[in-house]
């Protein structure tokens, strides 16, 4: 199921993302030549996922902030160097990537969670339902204890298994696309998001099927 | 004999893990977050265009980074005013960077005067550092200056667009802000 939602998701978004990577391009090349108005729309387009990603990693809300800041920051340094051989994204994607797991293995026995406000409205319906009957109507309640249950059970995956899952579930990337991001094989990609999703379904025992 | 637990009828089907996951997504930061978070990044990457600068510039700005003021700097703090005058010096045709004398010693702040600049000179020049170093050899100030809401130019860090915004004022007596605030 997994592979052919990817090879559908790649048919899909073809030319979507051509034009996107098309699009990026002209603001690097703008960038390049000295027009830092054309990073700060990069940097705005990319905000939300760049953070979301290293948040989902580290469980830390300050920590994703500044991982964020810098993975930019390491960006718009090294942009003269960007020859255009993958996507913007995917190499922004990688130096975020990099940066963060640096910092979960530089803080490995320094590890605080600080968790970000949850956004009801965002809530699937199914999960909605759920909890609803699991905590009697108390909404919040469950959705506190679903955001906690889930980060806890991220954080016991290994950076890399648990990158692959965020990259693949939460992000919606794709088996090739993630193999670029994280400069590893397409089957590794899929192996370790096949291990992974096997300890979350144990680690999440009490809301699985 | 062992009671078995009769299904409910009114229980919702449990969740598979990548429905669970999708709830990540509703962890979101809000508005206010998003605002600092882009006060704070072009604070470090001005920074970061400073210290590809060798020399003085990078050393006092480390300096003016790690004090007091800094910590507790807000748009609020804009408040010590000098003004200064640009100097153009056409020889045989050709405009030189213009540079910013301040009036007396200054902390904090600094508002320049500036004539119209044209801005395809004015991008080229080294308006900022050469400003600074000026003023830091004549004793005129002690903490660097930089512009509010300052985005970054990629190779050239904040030269071209402190220039690019003189050029743009496109009038005589265009004022150029300057805070420590950024």
């Amino acid at each position: 199921m997994a592979f052919s939602r990817a090879v559908g998701q790649t048919v899909e978004t073809e030319a979507l993302n051509t034009a996107q990577i098309d699009e990026d391009l002209a603001l690097v090349r703008s960038v390049q030549e000295g027009d830092s108005r054309a990073f700060d729309a990069l940097t705005r387009k990319y905000r939300e996922r760049i953070f979301s990603i290293v948040y989902n990693i580290t469980a830390n809300r300050e920590d994703a902030a500044d991982l964020t800041q810098e993975a930019f920051i390491r960006a718009f340094t090294s942009i003269a160097r960007f020859k255009g051989k993958s996507s913007f994204f995917t190499w922004l994607y990688r130096i975020a990537v990099n940066a963060t797991l640096s910092h979960v293995k530089r803080h490995r026995m320094r590890r605080f969670f600080s968790f970000e406000n949850i956004n009801e409205e965002m809530a699937p319906t199914e999960i909605v339902e759920v909890l609803a009957h699991k905590h009697a109507g108390d909404r919040s309640a469950g959705l506190s204890e679903l955001q906690e249950k889930l980060n806890e059970a991220l954080q016991k995956l290994s950076p890399k298994h648990r990158t692959v899952v965020i990259l693949f579930e939460i992000e919606g990337l794709n088996h090739q696309e993630i193999a670029q991001i994280m400069k590893t094989s397409e089957g590794t990609v899929r192996s370790r998001l096949h291990y992974a999703k096997q300890e979350l379904q144990a680690f999440l025992q009490d809301y699985v099927k | 004999m062992p009671q078995v637990r009769k299904p409910d009828q009114n229980e919702p089907a449990a969740l598979s893990v990548e429905q669970l996951l999708r709830f990540k997504k509703a962890e979101q930061p809000s508005q206010a977050f998003w605002d600092e978070f882009e006060r704070k990044m072009h604070q470090r990457m001005f920074q970061a265009a400073l210290e590809r600068r060798p020399g003085t510039f990078r050393r006092v700005f480390t300096a003016f980074a790690h004090s007091k003021l800094f910590a507790y700097a807000t748009p609020a703090t804009a408040a010590v005013i000098v003004f200064g005058a640009v100097v153009m010096s056409p020889e045989s045709g050709n405009v030189t960077a213009p540079v910013a004398t301040l009036a007396r010693s200054v902390d904090m702040v600094v508002q320049v005067k500036a004539p119209a600049l044209n801005a395809a000179t004015a991008s080229q020049s080294s308006f900022v550092s050469d400003s600074l170093q000026m003023n830091l050899d004549n004793g005129n100030f002690r903490k660097v200056l930089a512009a509010v809401d300052m985005p970054f130019a990629s190779q050239s860090g904040s030269t071209r667009y402190v220039a690019d915004r003189l050029g743009e004022q496109g009038r005589a007596g265009g004022v150029l802000f300057a805070s420590t605030s950024f």
